[in-house]
Parts: structure tokens; C-alpha cells; sequence
């Protein structure tokens, strides 16, 4: 039998088939459980790593108005518990232009656990860039990855500094940077700083600022408290509170499982009760003469097409709920959470679909082959 | 008697018994953790609170009796930046629950909190919209499968009838059939229930 052929019997029977639709409609709406909480847990990865975990700004408490002179009052911040490093300001984090447009650089204790090994390892004389940067290299722009192996100069009022090759890019909503920001190694950094201390007037002003990093951003509150207590003022970037989001995402967590549970504990208990419903239709079949193999054939074609239409089904009114969140959650959005998933998470979840189909069915007619087809007719 | 029995020595409806009750652990566990979440973030941001005047001051009286309100000085309010009133007195309203803030945010003169929180807030209404989407969903499912178990039983339903059962005794032992059906899930929501006030006395 060829393929259309079993197609042509497949399509006959979904039309006069209510059970068919019925599963399709229970199986489009398990599939669309799966996929709401599979981008909960998405969104709320994505948006943890953004505002709490890997984000540079998680990690920094600023402190203003200390005098270099004053080394007791260092000292003493730099035994807090939790602290990491006390650095100056311009050590990690200064603005310089590159290659004629504005850029910001970070540079990273090394000893850090929220970032890549990329960038602890970066040397003099290199540069790491953000995926979304776009840069003028000879006449030409480049973004992101494209740069990589360019030579890109940094001036200071148009006073050539430095220049350095660009080695690599990071995603930049993994570590909560901007558009125009850059990393350097902290000897650059230094040397920048030094030329603009020069160069500018305005640099004394940045220079009795400190910056302490924190190990865990989850400490960053209690070591801010501590700080204050010794009468300095200080400040912190982190906009979203660490325990609140994350009881919020072990509880989405919790509900991803019980919902891939409810999948496949709906395909199965389902599947099986339509099958021994439908044996009446298959004892039909082989009593008109269908060979066993042909039959398997033909419901193998059957599911797998099934599946298709109500993979369909999820995927419009998934696209519709989106469109609608979307445009009535502008804050939210705009805060750094995605709705939408990554096409190869909905690929699997496709896959996963007609790999349950096609293995309930090969199950079920193996089952069938043991059995009698007078015990078919029998049983209904 | 017998009949209610032939009812669930079909496999599928035992299957559908099953699916049911599963459903409904679902729907409470859902149910559950939102509370949960609901609960815990306020007890982590204990700096919240409204400034209400005393029109609205009643009505959360009214409606929740165990919140604290507390009466605010002049001083106080004048630190936050409200212009006050005569003759209007105003309070400082802290609930245990975030989604009670949600709730009167909007009438209150003013919400007080740690920069933090309006980020936080809008992460739970992004959870509250899942949840609440997710149990829309698992409650369709629901009907689809009780619908679907009555369509199954067609076949036994017509059966009956040319046997000689008349149309109410057929009612009746379906509708015996389904209470059976629905006891395990709704044996899980009254326990729910109970965790859930449970709780709350602590």
C-alpha cells in the first residue's frame, strides 16, 4: 500500500471519526499545558540570570566618598563577610570611545564564579565584546560575533590610547549588560584610566569611588546593610529582590514537572482507553480483509497526523495568547522576560508528541497480535 | 447495583477515573503553590505598605478583619510627601498577601516599599497569569474527558434502552456512575481545602 493510499483512509476516517477529534482537541490542550509552563520556566531562567545570578550589576555595591588616605575605613569594608573585592572604580568600569563611538568597559575579578571562563581568561591586549554591539572597523560595520579578530583602537579625546583585538562575544541578556559595553583586562583598564586622568579634570571626581563585588548576589542586601552601618554612602543597580524570584521559580519549577507529568499521564491513560474503544473499528477492518501489518500501517499514518493537526491546533492558540500578553504586558516585556520560546524547545516538544503516538500504537498492536481477533469482536 | 459496577469493569472508565483525579491534584498543587508564592514574598519584604485615607480604611475593615492598620502622624506623612487634607485622617495599611496590594494600589494615596518591589510585583502577576491559565486549561481538559466518557457509552446507553430500562433509570444509574467517578477529585479538593486553612492558622 502506498503512503497516499494510507493517507486517502486516514483522512475518510477522521472525518467520520468523533473519537479522532476528541483526542486531538484533549492532546492539543495537554500539549499547550506543556508549552505555558515550559516558558514560565524559560522566562523566569532567563530573567533569574538576568537580575540575579549573572548580571554584573547583581554582584556590585558602589561606595562614595572615601579618601584614598583613609585605608582603616577600606580595610574594615573589606572584612565584611561575603565581600569579595574592594576595587576603584575606574579599575572596573570606565567609558572610552572605540573606534569613534561611545563605549562602556567592564572589567572582572577573576576569582568570580558568575561568568563565563572566557573572560577570565582574557589577557592584555584583547577585547570582549557584546553579541548586540555594532562597530565602524575600515568603512565597514560589523555586530556581535562579526567582530571577532578585528583590531579596534581606543581613543580618549581623540588621543589614541590603546588597541586591541576582539577575541570574542557574549550574549548579552546572559550577563545584563547594554548594547555598547565591552570587556577589557584590568591592566588596560589601568592604562586607560591613566591617560584619562591627564587628559580630563573631571576624572578626580571619579576617583574616590569604590566598588565592592559580592560572591552570591542573594548576599548583596545584607552586605549593603552592613556597609551602611559604617556611615558611607552607597548603592546598588539590582532592581528585583533574590528570594522573592526565587520561591517564584522553584514553584514554576514544580509546576513544569507536574505539567510534563500530566502529559504523558494524559497520552497514555487516554491513548489506551481510545484504542480499546477502537478495536471494534480494527475487528471491522480485519474481517474485510486488511492484513495485520497493513492495519498498524495505516494507524501509524493516522497518529503521526493527529499529532500534526493538534500540534497545529496548540501552536495558534499559542501564538494568539502571546500576541495578546505581549501587547497588554508592555513592563514586563520590557523588564527582559520572552514569551516566546526558542524554535528547538517547540521541536522537541513536537517530537516528544509522535514519539509517544508512535510508540502507544506500536504497543497496542503488538498486544493485539497476541490476541485472538474473536476476542476483539467479544469484548465490546 | 450491578449495573453501577459494570459501569468501571470497562478499563477505559477506570482509566478515566484515574485521569481525573490526576487532574485535579494538578489543580491543587497549582492552586497551592500560588498561594504560597503569594504569602512568601511579603514575608520577605516586610518595608510594604499603603497610605490610605479613611474612606477606604473602612472598607478594608470591613472586608479583611485581621490586617494591621495604623493611624499616621502628620510628621510622618510629611516625610513621604502628602499633602494632607483637613478633617481627613490617614493610615498605614500592611496586608499578608501581595495580591491584596495589587488589589488596592490603585485607590491608596500612596504604596510605600524597597525599590525592589514593583519588580517583584510584576513578576507575580506574570505567575499569576500562568497559574491562572494553566488551571483554565487543566479544567477544559476536565470537561473534555467527562464529556468524552459519556460519549464512550453510547453504545451501552442505546443498549439499555432497547433492553427494556426506562430513560430516568438510565439517569439515575449514570448519574450514580459519575458521583463515583468525581468522589477521588473531589476528596482531594476538600483536603486541599483543609491544608490550605491549616495554614493559614499558623
Amino acid at each position: 500500500m502506498k503512503i497516499s493510499d494510507r493517507i486517502l483512509i486516514t483522512l475518510k476516517t477522521l472525518k467520520h471519526n468523533k473519537k479522532d477529534w476528541i483526542q486531538i482537541l484533549l492532546c492539543s490542550f495537554t500539549i499547550l499545558m506543556l508549552l505555558i509552563s515550559l516558558t514560565a520556566y524559560y522566562s523566569y531562567q532567563r530573567f533569574g540570570r538576568i537580575m540575579l545570578e549573572d548580571g554584573i550589576s547583581a554582584h556590585k555595591i558602589r561606595i562614595y566618598g572615601i579618601d584614598e588616605t583613609n585605608k582603616e575605613l577600606l580595610s574594615q569594608i573589606e572584612t565584611i563577610k561575603n565581600v569579595k573585592i574592594v576595587k576603584k572604580e575606574y579599575e572596573t568600569y570606565i567609558r572610552a570611545h572605540a573606534n569613534m563611538t561611545m563605549l562602556e568597559f567592564h572589567s572582572i575579578p577573576k576569582e568570580m564564579k558568575f561568568i563565563d571562563e572566557k573572560i577570565t581568561s582574557l589577557g592584555v591586549g584583547q577585547m570582549i565584546v557584546s553579541d548586540e554591539l555594532e562597530l565602524e572597523v575600515s568603512g565597514k560595520t560589523y555586530k556581535g560575533k562579526e567582530l571577532i579578530g578585528k583590531w579596534i583602537s581606543i581613543t580618549i579625546d581623540s588621543a589614541k590610547v590603546k588597541k586591541v583585538k576582539v577575541i570574542d562575544s557574549v550574549d548579552s541578556s546572559n550577563y545584563g549588560i547594554g548594547k555598547e559595553t565591552a570587556f577589557l583586562s584590568e591592566n588596560d583598564m589601568i592604562k586607560i584610566a591613566d591617560v584619562q586622568k591627564k587628559l580630563l579634570d573631571e576624572y578626580t571626581t571619579i576617583d574616590d569611588i569604590y566598588v565592592l563585588f559580592v560572591e552570591n548576589s542573594s548576599d548583596l542586601q545584607e552586605v549593603f546593610k552592613n556597609v551602611q552601618k559604617f556611615g558611607v554612602n552607597a548603592d546598588y543597580m539590582v532592581s528585583a529582590d533574590s528570594n522573592a524570584i526565587k520561591t517564584i521559580y522553584s514553584n514554576i519549577f514544580i509546576v513544569f514537572l507536574i505539567s510534563v507529568f500530566l502529559f504523558f499521564g494524559v497520552k497514555f491513560l487516554y491513548l489506551n482507553s481510545y484504542y480499546n474503544k477502537e478495536k471494534n473499528n480494527i475487528s471491522i477492518y480485519l474481517t474485510c480483509g486488511y492484513s495485520h501489518n497493513e492495519l498498524y500501517k495505516i494507524y501509524n499514518v493516522k497518529n503521526i497526523l493527529c499529532s500534526i493537526i493538534s500540534f497545529v491546533i496548540t501552536l495558534i492558540l499559542y501564538v494568539i495568547g502571546i500576541i495578546i500578553y505581549t501587547k497588554t504586558k508592555v513592563d514586563l516585556v520590557s523588564m527582559g522576560l520572552k514569551a516566546v520560546l526558542p524554535w528547538y524547545y517547540i521541536l522537541f516538544v513536537f517530537i516528544v508528541e509522535i514519539l509517544v503516538n508512535y510508540i502507544i500504537t506500536k504497543n497496542y498492536f503488538f498486544k493485539a497480535k497476541k490476541k485472538a481477533i474473536s476476542e476483539f469482536i467479544r469484548n465490546d | 447495583m450491578i449495573n453501577i459496577l459494570s459501569f468501571f469493569r470497562k478499563k477505559r472508565n477506570i482509566y478515566f477515573l484515574v485521569l481525573i483525579t490526576i487532574l485535579s491534584i494538578f489543580n491543587n498543587v497549582i492552586i497551592n503553590k500560588y498561594i504560597e508564592v503569594d504569602r512568601k514574598i511579603v514575608s520577605n519584604n516586610n518595608e510594604i505598605f499603603l497610605i490610605v485615607d479613611s474612606k477606604i480604611e473602612k472598607e478594608i475593615r470591613k472586608n479583611y478583619k485581621k490586617i494591621e492598620i495604623k493611624e499616621m502622624r502628620k510628621e510622618e506623612l510629611e516625610t513621604y510627601g502628602i499633602e494632607t487634607k483637613k478633617n481627613t485622617r490617614y493610615y498605614s495599611v500592611s496586608f499578608n498577601k501581595i495580591s491584596l496590594y495589587e488589589k488596592y494600589k490603585d485607590k491608596a494615596e500612596l504604596l510605600i516599599a524597597n525599590n525592589m518591589y514593583n519588580n517583584t510585583l510584576n513578576n507575580l502577576s506574570f505567575y499569576s497569569i500562568i497559574s491562572k491559565l494553566l488551571i483554565v486549561i487543566s479544567f477544559v481538559i476536565l470537561i473534555i474527558t467527562i464529556t468524552t466518557a459519556i460519549y464512550y457509552e453510547k453504545t451501552t446507553i442505546l443498549l439499555l434502552k432497547m433492553v427494556g430500562y426506562s430513560q430516568l433509570r438510565i439517569l439515575s444509574i449514570y448519574l450514580l456512575n459519575f458521583v463515583i467517578l468525581l468522589i477521588p477529585s473531589i476528596i482531594v479538593y476538600i483536603i486541599n481545602i483543609i491544608y490550605i486553612n491549616f495554614n493559614t492558622l499558623i
